[in-house]
């Protein structure tokens, strides 16, 4: 996990948009690998996280018929001839981060403070807890209805 | 066309990038997909495509999120474990495994293990007739509880009821009978006088 993690999440995002989407699917990715670890060869670990993680995108997608590719625009783009280069491309951890930070700023205190410190500072409960001078089922309870909060925000952004 | 052509088929990385920016239609997404999805050389280029600068770092406590979802399915190794695992070689040939593989494993996976008034065994679920047992104990819990709950609150009231009823017999008593015989006497006085009139006229 520590050596495919992010690209597994990072397949994730880039097929579905949703960052809280993702982490469940790339979560699922890793337990259907460990369940099903008989059937892979050993021979290519990265390839077969991936495909793994592209079917379980591509069930999502079919069950959620959450599509954001817009045809309309794709039809432009694609007429524009490109040496598999876009001039559009951001980096995909910058770009999650601005919408994260944006979304969180969304939130009333004590919530905005709390996703802040959790999902961008990557601080641990009891550290917010101790800083805080709270309960730590207090701060958990508060990141629980955050993270509740910014899926909502996160889905009402990509609409 | 046959198999062996089909299998030559792969992804470019133009439409691997197309893939990535979200410019192919559903369908071409859904097919492309499918492809990296059981395809290993398509899947390894489409992991390549993404630069280390690209990787978007995990949510926090995602591994913790992980053991949460393998404890939630009984299984019992941890996420290091995985890595370790990984390095053996069964030999046998890579299936798809979305979903979790066969639709038995699907619905064993969505059916998590809850625990009984007893303590759940592990690596046992529940079957469905002790689900039922198990909720018609708690729905008799629940009505227990309220009927309990309503007598202690109307006790209260029908006692209150009943002390206002026996105040109001003492305040109240009847006269009506004494109030008769006064007027009868009253009445019988009035006609003697008129009869001592009348003989005296």
């Amino acid at each position: 996990m520590k050596e495919y993690g992010r690209l597994v999440f990072t397949v994730c995002y880039s097929m579905t948009g949703d960052y809280f989407q993702s982490e469940d699917l790339a979560q699922e990715t890793f337990v259907s690998a460990y369940r099903h670890l008989d059937s892979f060869d050993g021979k290519n670990e990265k390839a077969w996280l991936t495909r793994i993680a592209t079917n379980k995108c591509r069930d999502f997608l079919k069950s959620a018929a959450n599509n954001k590719v817009k045809p309309a625009e794709d039809e432009v783009f694609a007429a524009i001839a490109s040496d598999g280069q876009s001039p559009e491309e951001a980096l995909l951890s910058a770009d999650v981060r601005e919408r994260m930070l944006a979304c969180c700023r969304k939130l009333k205190e004590p919530y905005q403070s709390i996703a802040v410190s959790y999902f961008l500072n990557e601080e641990s409960p009891q550290d917010i807890a101790r800083r805080t001078d709270k309960n730590v089922k207090t701060v958990q309870t508060q990141i629980y209805r955050a993270k509740a909060m910014l899926k909502k925000l996160w889905k009402e952004g990509s609409a | 066309m046959s198999g062996n052509e089909r299998k030559e088929i792969h992804l470019s990385d133009q439409m691997i990038e197309m893939l990535k920016n979200g410019r192919l239609s559903a369908e071409e997404k859904q097919r492309a997909l499918l492809h990296i999805g059981e395809c290993d050389l398509c899947a390894q280029s489409f992991a390549e495509s993404f630069a280390e600068r690209d990787l978007i770092p995990l949510p926090p406590q995602f591994a913790e999120g992980v053991e949460r979802k393998m404890s939630r399915l009984r299984i019992t190794a941890t996420p290091l474990s995985l890595g370790r695992k990984l390095l053996q070689n069964s030999g046998e040939d890579p299936q798809r495994t979305s979903g979790g593989g066969s639709a038995e494993d699907r619905r064993r996976a969505n059916v998590p293990a809850r625990r009984t008034e007893g303590s759940l065994e592990p690596g046992r679920r529940q079957t469905p007739q002790e689900k039922k047992r198990e909720y018609r104990r708690y729905s008799c819990r629940v009505a227990v509880a309220a009927c309990v709950t309503l007598i202690m609150l109307f006790s209260g009231t029908f006692t209150m009821s009943m002390s206002a009823l026996s105040q109001s017999r003492v305040l109240n008593p009847d006269l009506s009978m004494i109030n008769r015989i006064t007027q009868d006497l009253s009445d019988f006085s009035k006609e003697i006088i008129h009869w001592e009139v009348r003989n005296n006229d």
